[in-house]
């Protein structure tokens, strides 16, 4: 039986990680949750990078990580401030009632 | 170590379930913390202590706040939470912390790697150091500042990370000193990319959260007198 390295149970991890944030974002309709599924999203793709990163011994890992933390921050800071604008204009944050599309199953 | 490392990350995973299938907002962020923290100190097992960092204070700290703060100013769950809402992400978190200990008390340096385990080093060594390396010093000047010195790493390195040889080994430890010079060296167009991509962000969320309504009225008001 072949052992897992340390780099493959890593990236099991961070494609977990990845497959959890994207049916938050598929299967949630509250712009907030969908923003947190992304979020959950860019931490597992910058997990991997850490992982790979320390596999071979390179900084590269980290720098992408610090650079994906700043889109992170960016992308929460213009996602927020799209939630607070939705909430006092039409007092829903509800994304398919937004894409004017009524849900057919309850 | 990296029994420290899968168990962290597992927590991570049991709590980032846990935050996608939350009802409330507010319960989800705070599992969404653990989640980020336990990913820490996963990145902490495998060597990116700077990155774990990082990870702890950007994500965990501002990012989340930023998050709780929008959605105790969206309304309907602008209580305080009670004891009910944190209390299942704080099992999780003590379990994270239980890890956290039982890790340090069993492997006291903790930034043990592969090209570390020749000569160990303390961990005030390391900090007093930054990389606590000796090659970094017998290095070349030029050759650590154009090659980041991560490159004349690889040639002491074996290909270690392996579970199987049945070594204790985690991944390789990456000190912050070489992130910080790769940052600053072949990354620094990135680097002021980033920081455009920042001030755009900055620009954007000011833009779309300033009152619009109140400003109309002032710019009536004025136009009128």
């Amino acid at each position: 039986m072949i052992q897992p390295t340390l780099l493959d149970i890593g990236l099991g991890f961070a494609g977990i990680l990845f497959i959890i944030g994207l049916v938050g974002v598929i299967a949630r309709r509250s712009m907030i949750f969908m923003l947190i599924g992304t979020e959950i999203m860019l931490n597992a793709a910058g997990f991997a990078f850490i992982v790979g990163g320390s596999r071979w011994a390179d900084a590269g890992g980290q720098v992408m990580f610090i650079f994906l933390v700043i889109t992170a921050a960016t992308e929460v800071a213009v996602g927020l401030a799209i939630v607070l604008l939705l909430s006092t204009k039409i007092q829903d944050l509800d994304a398919d009632k937004l894409a004017g599309e009524e849900r057919s199953w309850k | 170590m990296t029994g420290l490392m899968i168990g962290s990350a597992a927590i991570s995973v049991i709590a980032t379930i846990a935050c996608i299938v939350q009802r409330k907002a507010i319960h989800a962020l705070l599992y969404l913390v653990v989640s980020l923290l336990g990913l820490a100190v996963a990145m902490f097992a495998l060597g990116a202590a700077f990155a774990a960092a990082m990870e702890a204070i950007v994500y965990a700290g501002a990012i989340m706040v930023l998050f709780i703060f929008v959605v105790m100013m969206l309304g309907p769950e602008s209580r305080i939470p009670g004891p009910s809402a944190w209390f299942g992400s704080s099992i999780l978190a003590a379990f994270l912390l239980g890890l956290l200990l039982v890790a340090l008390i069993s492997s006291p340096p903790i930034l043990v790697s592969a090209h570390l385990n020749a000569q160990p080093a303390s961990i005030a060594d390391l900090n007093l150091n930054g990389s606590g390396m000796p090659h970094n010093q017998s290095a070349p000047q030029e050759q650590v500042a154009s090659e980041t010195g991560s490159i004349s790493n690889k040639n002491q390195i074996p290909p270690a990370g392996d579970l199987s040889d049945g070594t204790d080994s985690v991944g390789i430890a990456v000190p912050p000193k070489e992130v910080g010079v790769a940052l600053f060296g072949p990354f620094v167009l990135c680097t002021e990319i980033a920081a455009f991509l920042l001030i755009a962000g900055f620009v954007g969320a000011f833009h779309l959260g300033k009152d619009r309504k109140k400003r109309n009225e002032a710019q009536i008001q004025g136009s009128s007198q």
